[in-house]
């Protein structure tokens, strides 16, 4: 027998025992995944650009809004903060929506779906969940930025470090409950393929209704709209986050826990999302559409 | 079920696309033995792959049940998945990550296999050696030729050091001495491991060569299950006669002209040009008349032989199943399937 073919046979005698936590292999989807965005030099190029033009948008429109309106609606008057932690706090609902639809939608026109799947659940759940953690970091990268560029430029935005602790707190909880949203998305992208519009569309219209760009206040006048919007769970995420940071509220003001029980209610969407999720992937595939998009 | 790595009962998979229904896999029921080299033959659209899918879990069954390493595909498909090797019948390498580098793509599906980091770089190492990809480790797999890619996906379905191996047309695109090296490692992992590996292939030579038993499967349904001496046996009735001769391929029209205008010939099974050399099996109706007739008709032409040949798996396949098999060829081989005998 050849020496190679000898050393190639020798190196499968032995059974490896030692297992890497569920976390490691997570973080080595997103250090993989890292890597491969690191090659494409010109998307990072105009993703930092965008978040400097995304501020500078606003803080232009900000000259257009009274600071006598947002008073008057009870916030602080400085549109241009309003409008930070608004695009700051969508981008996260964009990534908790489209992220892991779009990982997947990716993952299935590359080829690599099939071979992710035929490893065992849990490796390909850590898998997931690295995916889901690159997509905050880079949603992280995004709002720090925005912030930043938005503080330098004179938006004024709460520096209480327990008010900070209470707004992460709120981020996250917003976050847990559109990644069920996500999550929903995700399983019916593999059985239908092809949903990149509609979730878009999704997005827009949480980010409208939400009151990314405008105080929501001012929907009351046009109470159909005004009420979509409010059964949204996102309204409810970032108006709990911009009173926190732009008013100071606590989480215990009367209007705060309205807002926190709202988006309780929509917390069971998590779960509900891991089994829409493994139904779709079952019916994927029971149809054989596993790998075709 | 215990001294068997793989067994299917009844196994079908239907596809519907609007109203029409294609039995891809229609009731196969194997039974694969630990440490057997087993392959699975057929043409392209026979149902191989899918019927390899179902056994790895992509896809559910529409009728039947399989087991792998005895856990059953439906009841427990992650105990199946931690066992088995899958490396998808796909040469354009389209299963990788391009915009990694060969050794990325390796320690990440290491690492999602649950390799320790210390095995998986030891592994990779030796593995990528083996398949001469070493000097390329770090390149992207985007620059990487076809044959590049496919070595890579084998290294990626051996990495977890599983008990089975499902091999999807492994050597398909792979040059001649790539292709013999990884036949040889394939063999001796059965032989000297106790792995067991059921291989697809449309490729009779590689498969007469590697696997202990065969089934042949076309339109979803087994027709032959046995080693490859008996599917020989099975159609010894095909008489076969071989016609060497010392000429161009120029005048192979005119040779072919002279052989199909006898009657004892009843068909042209194959022609090959190699250099100076034609080779053609033609069957006959019967060996005692044909030889002298068919070394009568090609009078003038210098003949070095016309003589009786037993049938080959293709020419076995053609008979069982009707149809022809694609590759009679060694991969990447730019002769073929007589050159050894040059």
């Amino acid at each position: 027998m050849a020496e190679d073919v000898r050393e190639a046979l020798e190196i499968f005698r032995v059974r490896e025992t030692k297992k890497d936590s569920f976390m490691a292999r997570a973080l080595a989807s997103l250090y993989y995944q890292l890597k491969i965005i690191a090659t494409y030099k010109m998307f990072l190029a105009i993703e930092f650009i965008d978040i400097i033009l995304s501020v500078l948008i606003y803080y232009f429109v900000g000259f257009l809004v009274s600071p006598q309106a947002l008073s008057s609606l009870g916030y602080s008057p400085d549109y241009l903060a309003f409008a930070v932690l608004g695009i700051g706090m969508s981008r996260y609902l964009w990534t908790s929506i489209s992220r892991l639809a779009h990982k997947l939608s990716h993952e299935i026109s590359e080829g690599t779906f099939e071979s992710l799947v035929a490893i065992d659940v849990d490796n390909f759940r850590s898998w997931l969940i690295g995916q889901v953690i690159y997509g905050f970091t880079w949603s992280s990268m995004w709002f720090v930025g925005t912030i930043l560029v938005g503080m330098a430029l004179g938006a004024k935005i709460s520096g209480d470090p327990i008010l900070w602790f209470q707004a992460i707190f709120i981020l996250l909880l917003t976050i847990a409950v559109h990644v069920g949203i996500g999550i929903i998305a995700a399983g019916m992208y593999i059985k239908h393929k092809q949903l990149e519009t509609m979730l878009v569309f999704l997005s827009l219209v949480m980010e409208f209704f939400g009151g990314v760009l405008y105080p929501l206040s001012l929907l009351y006048n046009y109470r159909p709209l005004y009420y979509i919007a409010m059964l949204l769970p996102f309204t409810h995420g970032l108006e709990m986050f911009r009173r926190t940071l732009m008013n100071e509220w606590t989480i215990l003001h009367p209007q705060m826990l309205l807002h926190l029980g709202f988006l309780l209610v929509f917390l069971p969407l998590i779960y509900l999302g891991f089994k829409i999720f493994e139904r779709y992937l079952n019916l994927a595939r029971k149809e054989g559409v596993l790998g075709t998009y | 079920m215990g001294e068997y790595a793989i067994v299917s009962e009844n196994l079908t998979k239907i596809f519907r696309s609007g109203k029409r229904k294609i039995v891809a896999v229609d009731h196969v029921s194997l039974k694969i033995k630990r440490g057997e080299f087993f392959g699975l033959l057929g043409p392209n659209g026979a149902g191989k792959t899918t019927f390899t899918k179902m056994l790895v879990t992509l896809l559910i069954p529409d009728e039947g049940e399989a087991w792998v390493d005895g856990f059953s595909i439906l009841k427990e498909p992650i105990e199946v998945r931690k066992r088995v090797g899958w490396m998808m019948g796909e040469t354009g390498g389209r299963a990788l990550y391009w915009r990694l580098s060969g050794y990325d793509n390796l320690m990440f599906f290491a690492k999602l296999h649950n390799v320790p980091r210390d095995v998986a770089e030891q592994r990779i190492k030796v593995l990528l050696r083996f398949v001469e990809l070493e000097n390329d480790a770090h390149k992207l797999v985007m620059n990487y030729s076809t044959g590049m890619r496919v070595k890579l996906m084998l290294i990626r379905a051996l990495l977890h050091n599983p008990d089975i191996l499902i091999l999807d047309e492994p050597t398909l695109g792979l040059d001649v001495e790539s292709a013999r090296k990884v036949r040889t490692f394939l063999r001796r992992l059965v032989d000297d491991l106790g792995k067991t590996i059921l291989f697809t292939s449309h490729n009779m030579y590689e498969v007469e060569m590697l696997c202990d038993r065969i089934a042949i499967i076309n339109r979803g349904r087994i027709i032959f299950i046995g080693t490859p001496r008996e599917i020989r046996e099975k159609v010894e009735e095909i008489k076969i006669v071989e016609i060497q001769l010392a000429e161009n391929g120029n005048v192979l029209d005119d040779v072919l002209r002279r052989i199909t205008s006898l009657s004892v010939v009843n068909e042209v099974l194959s022609k090959e040009i190699l250099e100076r050399n034609i080779i053609i099996r033609v069957s006959v109706t019967d060996h005692a008349t044909a030889i002298p007739e068919i070394a009568n008709a090609l009078r003038g032409y210098n003949i070095e032989s016309v003589h009786r040949a037993l049938p080959t798996l293709e020419e076995a396949f053609l008979k069982l199943a009707g149809v022809k098999i694609f590759s009679m060829k060694p991969s990447g081989v730019g002769v073929g399937r007589y050159g050894r005998r040059r």
